[in-house]
């Protein structure tokens, strides 16, 4: 070590859980050759340089990430105060501090032997970090070029006045950005005074009367909850309503049906709940769940056309409330779709206060409510940072002689050829097939290697792994993978050399007895890159007796054989109806219909399900502890309750006690007169589903590893290493079962794969809601400005709402028009009746015609109206018998 | 929640940078009694070695060809933050007690001492992780000033991966964070590594990169060593008038 490096030592006190006093000692080092930035980091012919102190960096982190702010130095002191503060906005200030072009710079003042500040006896931590921050501020004033200033950012007024008297600059957030003059920073400002509100508000509540009831302190809380006088837990807000419930681990709920009783708790906050007669009130928060939020301001708002104005701001997801916001902009914001992010909520306040964050742009384009849409499901979709480019090989990359030296050679042995939707760019798959000698079918599946490119640990590791899931929406894909690995070096295109892991079996085509399976890398070099309809085609034309056609062929026999075993072993097929859009060029929709699904779509997928059982199979014979299964718990017999309850009135019934019984009484679902009966249970059957999981097989359980809708006692995903982290972390984990990875901590600590994995299946489930909400934006703006009468079924009828299915379009939607008073619901029979026209009646399964509109209510919230079209109803039940057998005509209007 | 071991500019959690040994202080020939004796301090960890002989042997078995090295490992029960009474005969005290032993056997000229033994006390008054790389430095240093000729140097430091960083001598915070912990005893002027304990799984690619670093901190440990004794010996011998 060198010899100007000065050594003590901290001395910390800590009680243990046991209530002993442990004395720690730890060693610190005080060095001089800690650089401070100006020239590396920091310009040198700054303006000024800025020091902020904990609160600003706390509270103003928005305006620090603008991106205006620049050469801001961040002092140790207040990096590791902010850090016990708010882990998040911790990791948001390393971010900064690693960007480079931010021009942030972190000064280590604790381990500098002049910035140094030993707490004194009876001196309080904190005033021990303002001199700290304060000594640090002088030493850079008496160091650096004297004719730069340095600032001392703080709102704090004592901590300035101590500052002025050491004759350190120091000024507000505010009058910097003010000097600044760039009028959109303001916005991005919290405004003053700030005060904590999860503190008690115990003296002023005497005083005055106010509109909400004042939190406990963490104390009374802490007193309260152990000895049971108050519950802890989440809270829902029911969307556009005032009321919300918690629910308890237990699984009993708790609601609260006033807006007094929520008291300033946002959907998602962590509560504490006191009973008060058959409802809860929230007395403290304990965890607030406040993000930035999309939304648009009121467009009732008077606009002022100078200065700032109050405005309220309606966020997009209705559980939340409108929130108050200052801006001088209004004029401009009125049209657009901005975020914002809630500072505090006052206890005399109806609505949260908080501020601008961003524009996303104009209400109503596709690009901005689409990037609504990705905001609102957390999808990250920014672009790939620098750092993670920097992992990326040359677009001119090639497979060099010793990589090729140590891969099975594929490229001109075998027939390989991918079968993938029209447009498919992100080709994770291939297959081949041949013919043994010994009549045994040699079979491929040949797998995108991504972890070749993909190094464990790297930042592109890094970020596929908190991306988790390419997500895919009506008009473009979010990619998990920059687009040179998606597009280009790990998709499988035809007549190029790719690098694959494969997956070779040898089969017998008539017992399907598996006789050898083995995993290795390869190279590949795809014949042809087909649509389902190419390879469909070519199957189908007896006189094509090429080698790809043979090899097809081979795979689709093969492949219906596996799938009829599959189905008698269990298996369910549960898919329901994907619609599919035309779009135009400037991806407006022209057309909606049904996904067509082709025989070759379940070739494919049947290969693809093997090799998924196999991998997981190899995983978990070498690794019993650390496989990256995928688990599909059976539905819980509860759900199925009213499903069978109302498929009962038609005489329907379900075997649902297994997946096997289920699938054979799903086979043969039908009624005479509605030929979508067999497809709208297949729906509801659906809804009653579980989400299927990822999970580390050390994790649960064996009997837990079973995946109920494939019917096979373990699974995983492999196949899909372009657009799924979890399949990456299955191909390192079979890397190490046939020695060419090495395992690594990042997968054998089981705390470390656990926080992978949860956050892989919220991005997956998170990833299908951004999928959800992106067709219901193209439904609404196909069918803006149309006014479409349509056929449609009866999917569901209870006292409150109606649930059809629109065939033509195969979606589902609620019944819009349908109030409750002029109807009666029998509940016995599950039919709703007309209270004025006692013909007209509503039953699961009947025919209706509805009629397809597109209402625009206030705040820019469109929604869709589905409403039943009455004397079509009515005419349809006299003449039922003949319009039995009718396809559904086309009537547009 | 977890802690950072490097900060954004680069720093370890106690200051230093992840190549940087920690302070060393050492004195030799603390008990005229002993035949040799080092008191070692490697940042807070601090221990003392004595060692007696080679003298006749009292129990066991003496070798014809060669003497005998017999070592004690033991910890003082204020060794650490909680204090716990440590015998010298539990798992972890006869592990690095077998530890010192073959090591040191290693470099002690042990065929210059027919039918004795050797013996070496190691014990730990203050523990901050590294205690056996402290022990074998300490014992190298109390064996010269016993007078017992050696091969050759031992030094001994430990590396350590955390954040994505091989972190050199590690302390007890970094010890205890879970990453894998690579002692070392390097033999300076042969380059030869004489020791190395390795009880955590770590992926193969950083395992060299972990030894290096391991291996470049011992040479910052032996410099540190050499001048001092090399001072001592110029200190003795003007004391008897040699220089």
């Amino acid at each position: 070590m060198m010899s100007n490096i000065i050594r003590h030592n901290d001395i910390i006190l800590k009680k243990t859980r046991r209530g002993r006093i442990l004395k720690t000692v730890r060693e610190h080092y005080l060095r001089t050759d800690i650089s401070n930035g100006i020239g590396t980091i920091l310009d040198l012919n700054a303006d000024s340089y800025l020091i902020p102190d904990v609160n600003t960096c706390l509270y103003q982190i928005d305006v620090l990430e603008s991106g205006k702010v620049k050469n801001v130095i961040i002092l140790q002191t207040v990096l590791n105060e902010a850090r016990s503060h708010n882990y998040s906005l911790f990791k948001r200030l390393k971010i900064l501090l690693n960007r480079k072009e931010k021009k942030f710079f972190m000064f280590s003042n604790e381990h500098h032997k002049d910035t140094y500040v030993k707490r004194m006896k009876s001196e309080s931590l904190i005033n021990r970090n303002i001199r700290a921050i304060q000594n640090a501020a002088i030493w850079y004033q008496r160091t650096s070029n004297q004719s730069i200033p340095i600032y001392l950012i703080t709102n704090d007024k004592e901590s300035q006045e101590k500052s002025s008297k050491m004759e350190i600059l120091s000024m507000t957030i505010h009058d910097y950005i003010a000097k600044l003059g760039i009028p959109s920073l303001n916005d991005l400002l919290v405004t003053n005074n700030l005060s904590i509100d999860t503190s008690a508000f115990s003296n002023e509540s005497s005083s005055k009367s106010k509109l909400f009831t004042p939190y406990w302190s963490s104390i009374q809380i802490k007193k309260a909850l152990a000895a049971n006088e108050v519950v802890q837990g989440k809270i829902s807000i029911r969307p556009g309503s005032q009321k919300g419930f918690v629910e308890l681990n237990n699984g009993k709920r708790i609601s609260i049906n006033s807006y007094k009783y929520i008291n300033r708790s946002i959907d998602g906050d962590v509560v504490v709940i006191q009973h008060k007669d058959q409802e809860g009130e929230v007395v403290g928060v304990v965890k607030r769940n406040w993000r930035i939020y999309c939304g648009s301001i009121d467009e009732e708002t008077e606009i002022k056309n100078n200065g700032s104005q109050w405005v309220f701001f309606v966020p997009v997801d209705r559980k939340i409330p409108k929130i108050r916001i200052r801006t001088s902009q209004a004029a401009e914001l009125i049209t657009k779709r901005i975020t914002v992010a809630i500072d505090s909520w006052d206890i005399n306040s109806t609505t949260p206060q908080g501020h601008y964050i961003s524009t996303i742009g104009e209400i109503g384009e596709i690009e901005t409510e689409t990037e609504v849409v990705l905001r609102e499901a957390n999808v990250p979709h920014y672009e790939f940072p620098e750092e993670v480019m920097a992992c990326l090989p040359k677009e001119d990359w090639t497979i060099s002689s010793s990589e090729l030296s140590k891969r099975k050679d594929y490229r001109y042995s075998r027939c390989v050829v991918s079968v993938d939707p029209p447009g498919c760019k992100d080709i994770d798959d291939a297959l081949h097939a041949k013919l043994l000698p010994n009549g045994n079918l040699e079979i491929g599946v040949h797998i995108a290697d991504v972890t070749h490119f993909v190094k464990e640990n790297s930042a592109l590791d890094a970020e596929a792994a908190h991306r988790s899931t390419s997500v895919y929406l009506v008009h473009k894909r979010i990619d998990m993978l920059p687009k040179v690995l998606t597009e280009q070096l790990c998709s499988l295109r035809a007549n190029v050399n790719r690098l694959a892991f494969s997956c070779i079996w040898e089969i017998n085509p008539n017992t399907l007895e598996i006789i050898s399976n083995e995993f290795h890398k390869s190279v590949i070099r795809s014949r042809a890159a087909f649509t389902y309809e190419q390879a469909q085609n070519i199957i189908d034309n007896q006189n094509d007796t090429s080698e790809i056609a043979v090899s097809l062929r081979l795979l689709q026999d093969l492949g219906k054989k596996l799938r009829k075993r599959r189905f008698e072993a269990g298996a369910l097929a549960l898919a329901s109806p994907a619609v599919k859009f035309g779009l135009d060029t400037d991806k407006n929709p022209t057309d909606l219909e049904l996904y067509q699904l082709r025989e070759t779509n379940s070739t494919v997928e049947e290969f693809m399900l093997l090799a998924n059982q196999a991998a997981s199979a190899q995983m978990l014979k070498m690794f019993p502890h650390l496989a990256v299964l995928r688990r599909h718990p059976p539905p819980d017999s509860s759900r199925f309750e009213s499903l069978l309850k109302s498929l009962n009135t038609r005489g329907l019934s379900l075997d649902v006690a297994s997946s096997k019984g289920l699938n054979d009484t799903l086979e043969k679902i039908a009624l005479p007169g509605n030929d979508y009966v067999n497809t709208i249970v297949r729906m509801l059957v659906t809804r009653c589903m579980q989400q299927a999981k990822y999970f580390s097989s050390g994790d649960r359980s064996s009997d837990e590893y079973y995946h109920y809708g494939l019917a096979m006692p373990i699974y995983t995903h492999f196949t899909s290493p372009i657009r799924r982290y979890a399949d990456v972390l299955v191909h390192r984990l079979l890397g190490c079962t046939i020695g060419i990875y090495s395992l690594s901590k990042g997968i054998t600590e089981r705390e470390n794969m656990r926080k992978t994995l949860s956050n892989t299946n919220e991005r997956t489930r998170m990833a299908q809601i951004a999928d959800r909400e992106s067709i219901s934006l193209y439904t609404l703006i196909f069918f803006k400005e149309k006014d479409i009468i349509a056929d449609a079924s009866v999917m569901s009828v209870d006292s409150k709402n109606v649930q059809v299915f629109i065939q033509k379009y195969g979606f589902s939607h609620e019944l819009t028009s349908h109030e409750n008073e002029n109807w009666t619901f029998d509940e016995e029979n599950e039919i709703l009746t007309n209270n004025i026209d006692e013909n007209l009646k509503l039953q699961i399964f009947d025919k209706i015609q509805v009629r397809i509109r597109v209402v625009v209510g206030r705040y820019h919230r469109s929604r869709l109206n589905v409403s039943l079209v009455t004397e079509s109803r009515i005419r349809n039940r006299s003449t039922d018998r003949e319009i039995s057998n009718e396809r559904p005509t086309k009537k547009t209007k | 929640m977890s802690t950072e071991f490097i900060s954004p500019s680069g720093l370890r959690l106690d200051g230093r940078r992840p190549h940087e040994i920690r302070h060393i202080h050492f004195q030799q020939n603390l008990f005229p009694k002993a035949s040799g004796s080092c008191y070692f301090e490697q940042g807070n960890t601090k221990v003392i070695v004595t060692v007696y002989g080679p003298r006749e042997v009292t129990r066991g078995i003496s070798l014809m060809g060669r003497a005998v090295i017999n070592c004690e490992y033991s910890m003082a029960t204020f060794a650490t933050g909680e204090r716990r009474p440590r015998g010298k005969g539990d798992r972890r005290s006869m592990e690095i007690s077998q530890l010192l032993q073959k090591t040191l056997e290693s470099v002690v000229l042990v065929e210059k001492f027919p039918r004795t033994q050797i013996d070496v006390f190691a014990h730990v008054i203050q523990a901050d992780g590294g205690t056996r790389c402290a022990c074998l430095n300490a014992a190298t240093l109390a064996l010269m000033d016993a007078g017992i000729p050696l091969k050759d140097f031992v030094v001994s430091c430990a590396a350590g991966y955390l954040d994505n960083t091989p972190l050199c001598d590690l302390n007890f915070v970094e010890d205890s964070a879970g990453g894998p912990d690579l002692p070392i005893a390097y033999l300076p002027t042969s380059g030869n590594v004489a020791m190395i304990q390795m009880d955590s799984k770590v992926s193969l690619d950083h395992f060299e990169n972990i030894l290096e670093t391991a291996i470049q901190g011992a040479k910052q440990i032996y410099s540190i060593l050499q001048r001092g004794v090399e001072e001592r010996v110029k200190e003795l011998a003007k004391s008897k008038g040699l220089s």
